[in-house]
């Protein structure tokens, strides 16, 4: 016992600030890939080494149709290798409450040997879904706040992932991320969670228990899909095994773009679905 | 059930069946990389150079020595990290949380290494067709060097606080035996066989990366209850750290990346790694094309499910937690 005492008295406290402080990443990190867009000359080489088709681009009628999905990105980089005009940043908090808000594309005028000559429409991102002006809808958002604003209880289910976002997951959950500083915890049924926290590319053996998972937990609730495959099916898509990303299957609060997002992108995803993101100054 | 022992266990399994094998045949083999990354996300790597070593053979050709060796830097790193999270976990079944606490610690620690080498904590992205993506400078390898002299201590500490509790001791030893001759008859692999007289490990037997130039000691015990597979991951660690340091005190100069051109169709080939888990097996065969005709994935946790339901009979009910984490089987690998 006295040994337990020492041990624990020798390791001291270990606790990561952040999101006081910013994410803890090493120079070598692949964070958010980011496209000089005017200087980018060609979108096919890196469209043709994107395993995902995150980075993907459609011509017609002499223009050509870019897009940046961060939703379906693994960031490995293949990309960045490819084109000088990529390269990835190590910004890993990457959340986002809409699907659309995750891709951004660039429309280009084409030149005679299929390159970029000029850039027609600039980068956007779509939009972040209209808030609902709805009565009913602002009434849940503030109670959903009010009930949500201290403790968050949160049911992880594995839709049919490859498990590197639990190996991260878990990692919230220790003494270096303690995700309980902010009152987040982990509970074994859907009935006492106020957000589910779903990874994979959701399976067709798993579909029906996703469903149930919902259906099961008390509102007002909140899902937050995890990963490059909950975000968009990632490297799995749909196939006859798969429906792939989890908004298929039940409706989606907020995205954590990843493969695995690490545990810095998943705390930004969780408060970020709550809320309660500080804003950080400077 | 009857009163609190287990008298029978049945699996229900492939409920993440994502269709994995099938997909390597739609993919451009280079992308099969980043898919056999995915099959079982904590041994990434393990699984990506399985793949890697399968269609290397079937190309006819190898990667160079540098690489191999900066392989086994990588699969070395994996292990550990994985086994220091289990050895944790293990005691947090039995409500040691304390030792678990320690684990996770030690375990974000190798995470970190394995960002500042490769750029991801869980080693994605740096297996590539013909070799490594990526070199590791003077500076990494004196990160490996100064990361190891950390842990040496802090894991010594580590492994003093789980055998101090006797408690903890009293939970594990004789709880989930496995027996020699049930391991042998169901064929069980990698660390969960060594806890049950199954003295074998693909680094040692059929060397490959860089294992024939190390030496190291493969660990067996008999016994086969989860003290054992405890002791086997323990022992693991110490004999990983010995082969960190003996691989980057004989690190060879040159490149770490070949040109693997066009495969040649209709060529089949075996590739495989000894995990952390056990031993991983892709067989393929090519196709026109630069593509593959069929890719077989065989994940240790397939033969090793079946360990399980004989490993708990008998065992009481408030048992099965630690007993399901000493195996620590994958669900996604097995399901594929």
């Amino acid at each position: 016992m006295f040994n337990v005492l020492r041990q624990s008295q020798k390791a001291g406290v270990v606790t990561t600030s952040y999101p006081a402080t910013p994410a803890e990443v090493s120079p070598r990190t692949r964070g958010r890939p980011q496209i000089d867009w005017p200087a980018w000359k060609d979108a096919r080489p890196a469209a043709a080494v994107c395993p995902t088709g995150a980075i993907a681009c459609t011509d017609a009628g002499g223009r050509r149709t870019a897009t940046l999905d961060l939703a379906r990105c693994i960031f490995c980089g293949l990309c960045a290798e490819a084109d000088p005009a990529i390269r990835m940043t190590h910004v890993c908090e990457c959340a986002a409450r809409s699907r659309a808000a995750l891709a951004t594309s660039a429309i280009y005028a084409l030149g005679p040997d299929g390159t970029h000559a000029s850039l027609v429409a600039p980068p956007a991102a779509g939009t972040e879904p209209p808030v609902s002006l709805d009565a009913i809808g602002r009434e849940l958002k503030a109670r959903t706040e009010k009930l949500l604003g201290r403790s968050l209880s949160i049911r992880e289910v594995d839709a049919g992932s490859c498990n590197g976002c639990e190996v991260e997951i878990v990692g919230l959950t220790g003494p270096v991320y303690d995700a309980e500083r902010f009152g987040v915890h982990f509970v074994a049924s859907p009935r006492h969670a106020d957000m589910l926290l779903v990874t994979g590319p959701v399976t067709r053996n798993m579909e029906l228990a996703l469903r149930k998972t919902y259906d099961a937990m008390p509102g007002p609730r909140l899902v937050v899909a995890v990963g490059a495959c909950g975000c968009s099916g990632g490297i799995f898509g749909v196939n006859y095994a798969t429906r792939g990303a989890v908004d298929a299957v039940i409706p989606v609060d907020v995205y954590v773009p990843g493969c695995p997002p690490n545990p810095h992108a998943l705390l930004h995803g969780i408060l970020t679905a709550v809320g309660r993101w500080p804003s950080r100054a400077g | 059930m009857a009163g609190e022992p287990v008298l029978y266990l049945q699996l229900r399994m492939f409920y993440v069946h994502k269709g994995a094998e099938k997909l390597f045949e739609d993919l451009p083999v280079g992308h099969g990389v980043r898919l056999a990354e995915s099959v079982s996300g904590d041994s990434s790597f393990a699984h990506a150079t399985a793949f890697c070593h399968a269609v290397e053979r079937a190309a006819g050709v190898e990667a160079p020595p540098r690489a191999r060796a900066l392989r086994t830097i990588c699969l070395e790193l994996e292990r550990i990290y994985n086994h220091l999270g289990d050895m944790g976990a293990i005691c947090n079944d039995v409500a040691f949380a304390t030792a678990n606490m320690h684990g996770m610690r030690l375990k974000e620690r190798a995470l970190r290494l394995n960002e500042l080498l490769t750029g991801s904590r869980l080693l994605r992205g740096m297996a590539c067709l013909g070799g490594v993506r990526y070199d590791f400078e003077a500076a990494h390898l004196d990160e490996v060097a100064q990361w190891l002299r950390w842990l040496k201590p802090e894991f010594e500490a580590f492994v003093e606080l789980i055998r101090e509790s006797s408690g903890t001791r009293d939970r594990l030893e004789t709880t989930g035996v496995l027996k020699p001759e049930v391991a042998r008859d169901l064929g069980v692999v990698g660390l969960a066989g060594r806890a049950s007289g199954q003295d074998r490990d693909l680094r040692r037997d059929f060397p490959h990366a860089f294992y024939d130039q190390v030496r190291f000691t493969v660990p067996v015990f008999t016994e086969g209850d989860v003290q054992r597979r405890l002791a086997v991951r323990r022992e693991e660690i110490y004999q990983s750290m010995g082969i960190l340091e003996q691989v980057i005190g004989k690190l060879p100069e040159g490149p770490v990346r070949t040109v693997v051109g066009e495969l040649p169709p209709g060529r089949t080939a075996l590739g495989y790694v000894e995990g952390w888990r056990g031993e991983i097996f892709y067989w393929v065969r090519t196709a026109p094309g630069n593509r593959l005709a069929r890719c077989k994935i065989k994940d240790p946790s397939l033969q090793n499910w079946p360990a399980l339901t004989e490993a708990i009979l008998g065992n009481i009910i408030p048992d099965f937690p630690a007993v399901n984490k000493s195996f620590n089987l994958s669900y996604s690998g097995t399901d594929r």
